[in-house]
């Protein structure tokens, strides 16, 4: 009888990881070379860049299998928008990005949050905190146009978003209004 | 199971063992029952769900809050495999149903990793003796078919002890300073190696009595002279060496929680004075040391230092992901203050039907980079087996301390998980 298994070797589980950082890294670097040699009017590398950058933040975070639906739509959400915006600065800023891209997402969000409550209910405490979240970042467009008029120059997509938003949150403190409040006290115990 | 939103707060000692960890430091301990017969996986999944359902305190998972964690309760399935990786290696939750403990067993072996937030050594007991309690009467229906053991009142009591018990005016213990460090080359690929020296309980228990001191006592003693003999004189080490000794609080305040609840002394030995230098004068130090430390003023010194700072408002109030990096930088100074742990659990008691079956318990706790050499022990009938857990390559420690245990005149074997023969085989 033998009281433990001879473990000879570990198997490196990260390994496929450290080529996927490699190839990436490589993949960059060559657009930034290409890009430099060839023209510096735009650098389109940087697109390639933050492109890579949000296949990782995807990649990583979906392939933890406990990972929450509702938290996965909190980072979509700013991923996507991030990326948007990118593009947008990279391409010479026309606005396109938080005039008709960003309210669109958050639509999306909150689309989706609300079917999730929907369909649901009795397992709504695991959303709320995300539910709270998409609302607060769907505010923020909204909030922008108030600050600086000159931000969001086509503000109907933006109230179009954030009256979505305001309704899917109603719709959730009305059907889980208790869940929500419960939810608040877990997280933000001290 | 219905899902719930049922939920709980950690203890004061459990709140620092999500943020500090990592794998490198995994703040599991392993209780291992070593049966007579070759363990049924099947019927040990069976016994592990049945248990859980009466120490459903158990069956939870952490979660992410602003300020801290928190334990909410987990309805996924149990998983229960067969060993394959190193003792008290860290349980990656998403490998885990979420659970924070791992059931796994080899051939007459059934191990417990426990995650040192969810409970103590002195808990994981409970847990584990019940496991095998329950595995035995499934294994053996025949023989308890009669006598089928009345249902134990289990505490599922989950209370904060720590907040109920600790001195609201008690001034903070000393600050202290940095430790020995044991040298050496550690073993490749994050391995860590085992090794449990069986000692004779009667022989022990005898020899400590002669020489007027407690076990517990009397094998601190030999380990700080192994340490200073094999490792401390050869790297010409200046500092104290410094072992911690978990002390469990249940034994000086009321209490049935499950949770974590234990504190700590720190015999402190400058190896420099010559009266440290042969061993009755390094065990009558020890011994004044434990007697020094061990009255409930000074353990509820140190405890209640720790809860007030658990529970200072500004603390409480910085968010987690702050919190993580904080307490991860100042827990890399505070590791260092201590040059090993040493464990013991004691005696761990059987019902007289049951203890055929079974061979002996073991405890491990993980070593990490700092305390590269862990210690445990626990008895059973006559048997006391004291683990060291070991990152290093060498077992100079281990041998020193056999050593002395054998010209003590004390019977002793070794088993171990091979990692140092494997090392010496090359």
């Amino acid at each position: 009888m033998t009281l433990y298994p001879k473990i000879r070797s570990v198997k490196n589980s990260h390994l496929a990881i450290k080529i996927m950082i490699a190839v990436s890294f490589l993949l960059a670097l060559t657009c930034v070379i290409v890009n430099l040699c060839t023209s510096t009017n735009y650098l389109w590398c940087l697109i390639v860049i933050a492109g890579i950058l949000y296949t990782w933040i995807t990649v990583m975070y979906s392939i933890n299998r406990n990972v929450n639906i509702a938290s996965s739509v909190v980072v979509q959400t700013i991923a996507i928008s991030a990326l948007t915006l990118c593009i947008d600065f990279i391409l010479g800023y026309q606005g396109w990005a938080i005039n008709i891209a960003i309210p669109i997402i958050i639509m999306v969000a909150n689309v989706t949050i609300l079917v999730l409550t929907i369909v649901s209910v009795r397992r709504y405490y695991k959303y709320a905190i995300y539910q709270l979240i998409i609302s607060a970042l769907s505010f923020i467009p909204l909030i922008l146009f108030w600050i600086w008029d000159d931000v969001i120059t086509k503000p109907i997509f933006t109230t179009i978003s954030s009256s979505i938003a305001a309704f899917t949150l109603l719709m959730s403190l009305i059907l889980c209004g208790k869940n929500i409040v419960e939810e608040l006290d877990r997280r933000l115990h001290l | 199971m219905p899902e719930t939103n049922n939920w709980r707060r950690l203890d004061n000692s459990a709140k620092i063992f999500p943020i500090a960890s990592s794998k490198k430091y995994s703040s599991v301990f392993r209780l291992s029952a070593v049966l007579k017969e070759k363990i049924n996986p099947s019927i040990l999944k069976r016994a592990v769900d049945k248990v859980l359902v009466n120490l459903s305190s158990f069956k939870v998972k952490l979660k992410k809050g602003a300020f801290w964690y928190y334990f909410e309760e987990n309805n996924k399935e149990i998983i229960v495999e067969e060993e394959k990786n190193y003792p008290c290696k860290y349980i990656e939750p998403s490998t885990n149903n979420d659970y924070l403990f791992k059931v796994t067993y080899w051939e007459n072996k059934i191990n417990l990793d426990i995650f040192h937030s969810l409970t103590d050594g002195n808990s994981g007991i409970i847990f584990l003796r019940e496991i095998v309690y329950t595995y035995i009467e499934m294994a053996h229906p025949e023989d308890f078919a009669k006598k089928l053991r009345l249902e134990r009142k289990l505490s599922n009591n989950t209370e904060d002890d720590y907040l109920k018990n600790y001195d609201k005016k008690s001034k903070g213990a000393k600050g202290s300073k940095r430790a020995y460090a044991l040298k050496g080359k550690k073993l490749p690929l994050a391995a860590i190696g085992v090794n449990h020296v069986n000692i004779n309980l009667k022989l022990l228990k005898e020899k400590a009595k002669e020489k007027n001191v407690t076990i517990t006592q009397y094998l601190t003693a030999i380990l700080i002279q192994a340490i200073y003999q094999s490792n401390y004189q050869k790297h010409r080490g200046k500092k104290p060496i410094k072992v911690c000794i978990p002390v469990d609080l249940r034994k000086y305040f009321k209490s049935e929680t499950v949770n974590n609840f234990f504190s700590y002394i720190v015999v402190q030995a400058d190896m420099n004075l010559k009266t440290l230098q042969s061993f009755d004068g390094l065990l009558k130090f020890v011994k004044e040391e434990f007697e020094r430390l061990l009255t409930k003023e000074e353990i509820s010194k140190t405890m209640s230092a720790n809860v007030k700072l658990g529970n200072n408002a500004f603390i409480k109030s910085i968010p987690l992901f702050l919190k993580l990096v904080i307490v991860k930088l100042s827990y890399l100074e505070i590791r260092k203050h201590t040059t090993t742990t040493f464990s013991n659990i004691g005696r761990i008691g059987i019902i007289g039907e049951y203890q055929k079956y079974i061979d002996k318990f073991l405890m491990l706790i993980a070593p990490e980079t700092v305390e590269k050499i862990k210690c445990s022990s626990c008895s059973f009938e006559d048997n006391l087996v004291f683990t060291f857990t070991s990152v290093l390559e060498n077992t100079e420690v281990e041998e020193a301390f056999c050593k002395r245990l054998k010209e003590e005149g004390i019977e002793i074997s070794i088993e171990g998980n091979g990692v140092h023969d494997i090392i010496s085989e090359n």
